[in-house]
């Protein structure tokens, strides 16, 4: 047999044996589940949920849909469940973009700037065809909630 | 309570897959070769061909001057800009052999670390080099005069030789005016006449483009400049070949960057750090778009460079290379590793010697399992990226430096 049947018959009897269930953390982590791609002709602004109901995010991209290897921008907001805007949203936020299915991501990382209550975001680069997924993520104190847009770039 | 009968759970099957004979093989090439008489993809041939327009470089504000590209020419192949006298641009990047080199590794003034890629065509590139040291012709232009193993020459000795030479002095003088003081504006400026003259290097309406300009209904296209088995291999080029995941776009590369997981050649390192240092370099150096001697500081490509990540998952990738013109520039791969077109699609069909190493790699490769068929198909496709060749003028040294 080799090493590597081995070594999983070991992963599975030690997880087997763990002792107590651990408590769950004040926060869960972000999923990265991937949801539907919004389709061509979606209006604008794209609207998400973030996955702890905390935050909804609109987002522009420009141009729209969004091109295949060549560079795009982004405005987005995030606003609380009144549909206001959230107060010094660049603070304790992160934006990012991935695709799933090849598991890397974007080789920049774009410049955000607050202006006019929105977020910019430039340059965003999609390089390759297929899924991705941009990622709006927001820290207050020990959570972390996500909200995600899919995409099908050709 | 739960968790640990979960466990447990996870333990039986694991072990009743373990033991079993039948598991799963990795699914390969899903994707069926399309018959000759099927619909073309449309957006996706879009997406190839026919070769666009160059595109702009704002950076380079004598980018398409043809004075500027004279002189460039006369620059690339002088080889007193390098510190022996004996290497010019062209000693690596030999015009007989598509301005590439025959040696896998490239042998300047001492042997370097990967093969030198063709120029032409490189005005297409977003990044240069296999690492995307440099983000602009010019830029790339500068690297090979200073670097040891290639030209090891020295900025303030080429100056001199502008400065002391009449026929360069003249020439540098007819593109830029007065020759700078400054050595390093001197050193871009010539960087960016020797782009000049690179920009002319595109050879046009390969097969492919005269074919595709007929299928997409646009002037000048010919539906019989491919065969059936080139289109046949189009067609596996478009589907189980699983090539336009990177090689999508006019030059047929995406522009960036991967981890194929190569062979190493006997005489490069197996260890190159690639993209990974090649960000670095580029964001460091004063000759990027972000730079001084930039004529676009704050255009879209200095926008780019300055958003530019050194990932780790960058380390070991290198530049998807262009798929035009490949016949007079064998050998191919970063390290010339691949003696011809053949052992290029042996290597993706089994991914037999492929060099597993740490770091993040692309998580897509896998076996594409073609017959030999399949493979002359593909093989035949590509020959027909072949464009028409470039003017005789434009292959060798002009007579002088300035022109007539």
């Amino acid at each position: 047999m080799k090493a590597s049947t081995w070594t999983w018959i070991l992963c599975l009897a030690l997880g087997a044996c763990g002792g107590e269930e651990t408590q769950p953390v004040a926060a869960d982590p972000p999923t990265a589940e991937s949801t539907d791609p919004k389709p061509a002709d979606e209006p604008l602004p794209l609207k998400a949920d973030a996955n702890g109901g905390g935050f909804r995010l609109e987002l522009i991209p420009s141009p729209h849909p969004i091109p295949l290897n060549r560079d795009f921008s982004l405005r987005f907001r995030l606003l609380d469940n009144e549909g206001q805007p959230l107060a010094e949203p660049l603070k304790h936020m992160a934006l990012d973009a991935d695709m799933p299915e090849h598991g890397h991501g974007m080789k920049i990382a774009p410049v955000l700037e607050e202006k006019d209550g929105w977020i910019h975001a430039s340059p965003l680069l999609f390089h390759m065809p297929g899924l991705w997924e941009i990622y709006v993520d927001r820290t207050q104190g020990h959570v972390t909630e996500r909200a995600q847009l899919s995409f099908k770039v050709y | 309570m739960r968790r640990t009968l979960l466990c447990w759970l996870c333990l039986v099957l694991g072990l009743l897959w373990v033991f079993s004979d039948k598991k799963p093989e990795t699914p390969v090439a899903p994707v069926p070769v399309t018959a000759l008489e099927d619909p073309w993809p449309l957006d996706l041939l879009r997406h190839l061909g026919p070769l666009p327009p160059l595109p702009a470089d704002p950076t380079n504000s004598v980018a398409d001057n043809p004075a500027a590209a004279h002189y460039g020419q006369w620059l690339f192949f002088d080889k007193r800009l390098s510190g022996d006298g004996e290497i010019s641009c062209a000693t690596c990047h030999d015009p007989e052999h598509g301005f590439a080199d025959t040696r896998p590794i490239a042998l300047g003034k001492a042997l370097g670390e990967r093969h030198a890629p063709t120029v032409i065509g490189a005005a297409y590139q977003r990044w240069l080099g296999w690492g995307g040291r440099a983000d602009s012709l010019w830029m790339q232009a500068l690297g090979p005069m200073e670097n040891e193993v290639e030209m090891a020459g020295d900025r303030q000795e080429i100056a001199h030789l502008v400065r002391s030479d009449p026929l360069l002095r003249q020439a540098h003088e007819e593109v830029y005016g007065e020759v700078p003081k400054d050595v390093d504006t001197l050193f871009a400026q010539l960087g960016k006449a020797i782009a000049a003259y690179e920009r002319l290097l595109i050879q046009k309406d390969s097969p492919f483009d005269l074919w595709v300009r007929s299928i997409l209904d646009l002037p000048g296209g010919d539906p019989t400049a491919l065969n059936e088995e080139q289109q046949r291999g189009l067609r596996i080029f478009l589907g189980p070949g699983r090539c336009t995941l990177c090689h999508l776009g006019p030059t047929l590369s995406d522009l960036e960057f991967h981890n194929n997981q190569l062979p190493t050649h006997p005489d490069g390192p197996r260890d190159d750090a690639g993209r990974y240092q090649g960000a670095r370099l580029v964001q460091e150096s004063p000759f990027n778009a972000a730079g001084p001697y930039s004529d676009a500081p704050e255009g879209e490509a200095a926008e780019r460079v300055r958003a530019l990540v050194q990932s780790s998952e960058s380390y070991g990738e290198f530049r998807t290379p262009t798929l035009r013109n490949l016949a007079r520039r064998a050998p191919y791969g970063h390290q010339g590793q691949f003696p011809d077109l053949g052992s290029v699609l042996r290597f993706y069909n089994t991914l037999e010697d492929q060099d597993l190493r740490s770091h993040h790699q692309e998580q897509l490769l896998q076996p594409l399992r073609l017959d030999n068929a399949a493979l002359g198909a593909l093989k035949a496709f590509l020959l027909a990226l072949e464009g028409r060749d470039l003017p005789g003028h434009l292959v060798h040294a002009p007579v002088a430096p300035i022109r007539d």
